[in-house]
């Protein structure tokens, strides 16, 4: 028995009090070419040692393997030839993660020194685990910024920062969402007082910083947008885009973001923001200069495009994914970059296992 | 007849109104009151870290205060009553009586544990101690985790507080038992600092 039979079942009487569209006709809303046909899912995840599987469509040239006990950092999380769909492969779990998305972060959690993991449980250290994650990595400005937190926060997080500091310096990429969003249940404990501090300071972080990079920029929108709902009023999700042509300078400064993040030199920028721009129904979409791109109007750009309709944020992101895949290559930082971006737009993607 | 029946529809209107404020009112205190609840608890977590803190920090130095066991005796004491007085606490949070008692007994504890760091001034080998310094950096990281969970629990009981006694909801309030909860305060002033250690 398939997934759709558990849906489909709704017969004239039981319509009657239907609270919800027929199926079919939501998915026609978010995808109009679809072929009115249901894929069956295999239920069983189980996958023996070594075991591949390989995606349906435009991905079939990439492989999947199990994430093995490789020692030291990965830092390749995907490659293939330059111009294969890897970045559509790389977006293909999300939504639907597998028991080896689950083994991933067993071993993540294995792997999370002790120190982080107590940090991330309590409020008040939770706090100083966020500040440490979003410190310059220049040691001059990250000593200056500790000595600005530590008078402007309550005694003991300045000290508590400090302490955190190396451990967080240490971690891997891929470990520093999850690491934020494990300290999400502790940091809505905080009163409103303190989080007002709380997120006043982490703009003043972002502040003090003029060579922040786009993924401590991403990683603070993802923290401040989780706990919004918690301290403020939640408001009623209003989509005021349904066509994409009004978001182009947007997503012009957020493809053109991504490119300067993960490429170096003007070529492969380019040739990284074409591949990515071309997923856009947006004829003649041009490379912003790099100025254009500064975090403040990348972070303009994503509140207009988080008010985009599910459709327009589903083809952002694979554009967004072959961009950071332009070269053949994802590496960690550009999963993870890819990630935070995309749980900025109410659309969390599973981490990347290797895909070769 | 007419004007009977829209009289009899205006009075049906006005008493529903009422009642859904009432209930939500009453659903109001209810979400207040579990939230002041709920920031009690981490301030208990960090109080029973302190408490564990304490007989270790008594066993490296007893080695070393060999004359000093009464002042030894008064932190362990004063441990044990701030304990039972935080079980108590506990199982009521914001309760006046408990509250106080508990305000009362963190106030002494923190006393008496002022009293052996000044004792331990005059023991060189004590204040080198590794144990000794890594001890009292936990309890000074405890203690300020104590003070950040203590503020969002008084935040918590100020917004309880002030929706209960706010004009209607306290007549909801008064009606449905919803006490005052009390806060969370250290009695003395001088008591406000956790013990300073300068070795």
């Amino acid at each position: 028995m398939t997934q759709p039979d558990f849906f489909t079942r709704q017969e004239s009487v039981a319509s009657m009090f239907s609270t919800h569209p027929p199926l079919e006709q939501r998915i026609r809303a978010l995808e109009p070419a679809w072929d009115g046909k249901f894929i069956v899912v295999d239920t069983d995840e189980r996958s023996s040692a070594g075991a591949t599987q390989a995606p349906a469509g435009p991905a079939r040239q990439a492989r999947w393997t199990q994430l093995g006990s490789l020692p030291g950092v990965a830092v390749v999380v995907a490659a293939a030839a330059p111009g294969s769909a890897i970045g559509a492969a790389a977006l293909l779990q999300t939504g639907a993660p597998t028991q080896r998305h689950l083994d991933y972060a067993a071993d993540w959690r294995s792997k999370l020194p002790p120190e982080l993991d107590a940090a991330a449980r309590q409020p008040m250290s939770a706090v100083a685990l966020i500040y440490a994650l979003l410190l310059s990595h220049d040691d001059a400005l990250r000593a200056t910024q500790l000595e600005q937190l530590s008078g402007q926060t309550d005694a003991g997080i300045g000290p508590q920062t400090a302490a955190l500091l190396p451990g967080v310096l240490r971690l891997e990429s891929r470990a520093r969402l999850p690491l934020a969003a494990l300290a999400m249940s502790a940091l809505r404990l905080l009163s409103p007082a303190q989080y007002e501090q709380f997120n006043s300071n982490i703009r003043r972080i972002l502040e003090s910083d003029p060579q922040m990079e786009i993924f401590e920029y991403a990683l603070q929108k993802v923290v401040l947008r989780r706990l919004e709902a918690a301290f403020r009023p939640p408001k009623r999700p209003v989509i005021q885009f349904y066509v994409l042509r009004p978001l182009r300078p947007d997503c012009v400064t957020l493809l053109s973001a991504l490119a300067y993040a993960g490429q170096t030199g003007a070529a492969q920028i380019d040739a990284a923001f074409r591949q990515g721009a071309a997923k856009l129904d947006l004829p003649g979409l041009t490379l912003a200069s790099s100025d254009d791109c500064a975090l403040a109007k990348v972070d303009v750009a994503l509140e207009r495009l988080n008010q985009a309709c599910p459709r327009i944020k589903k083809d952002l992101l694979n554009a967004c994914a072959e961009t950071v895949a332009a070269d053949g290559v994802i590496e960690e930082k550009e999963a993870e970059l890819l990630r935070a971006v995309a749980d900025t737009l109410d659309c969390p993607i599973p981490p990347m296992l290797h895909v070769y | 007849m007419s004007i009977l029946v829209l009289i009899l529809v205006v009075m049906l209107v006005g008493a529903l109104s009422v009642v859904f404020y009432v209930i939500g009112g009453y659903n109001r205190l209810v979400s207040l009151r579990n939230h002041f609840q709920n920031a009690y608890a981490q301030i208990d977590v960090q109080l029973k870290r302190r408490y564990d803190l304490i007989p270790n920090l008594v066993e490296t130095a007893k080695g070393y205060l060999k004359h000093e066991r009464g002042t030894l005796e008064a932190v362990i004491a004063a441990r044990n009553t701030a304990f039972s007085a935080n079980t108590k606490a506990a199982q009521n949070p914001g309760d006046t009586a408990t509250m106080k008692e508990l305000s009362g007994a963190e106030a002494a504890l923190t006393g008496t544990l002022g009293r052996l760091m000044a004792v331990a001034e005059a023991y060189p080998d004590l204040k080198a101690n590794q144990e000794m310094l890594q001890l009292m950096e936990e309890l000074t990281s405890t203690e300020n985790k104590v003070a950040f969970a203590r503020q969002a629990y008084n935040d918590a009981v100020m917004a309880y507080n002030t929706t209960r006694e706010m004009f209607p909801t306290n007549l909801i309030a008064n009606s449905f038992n919803f006490a005052a909860a009390e806060m969370f305060v250290v009695e003395k002033p001088e008591e406000k600092q956790a013990p300073k250690v300068s070795f």
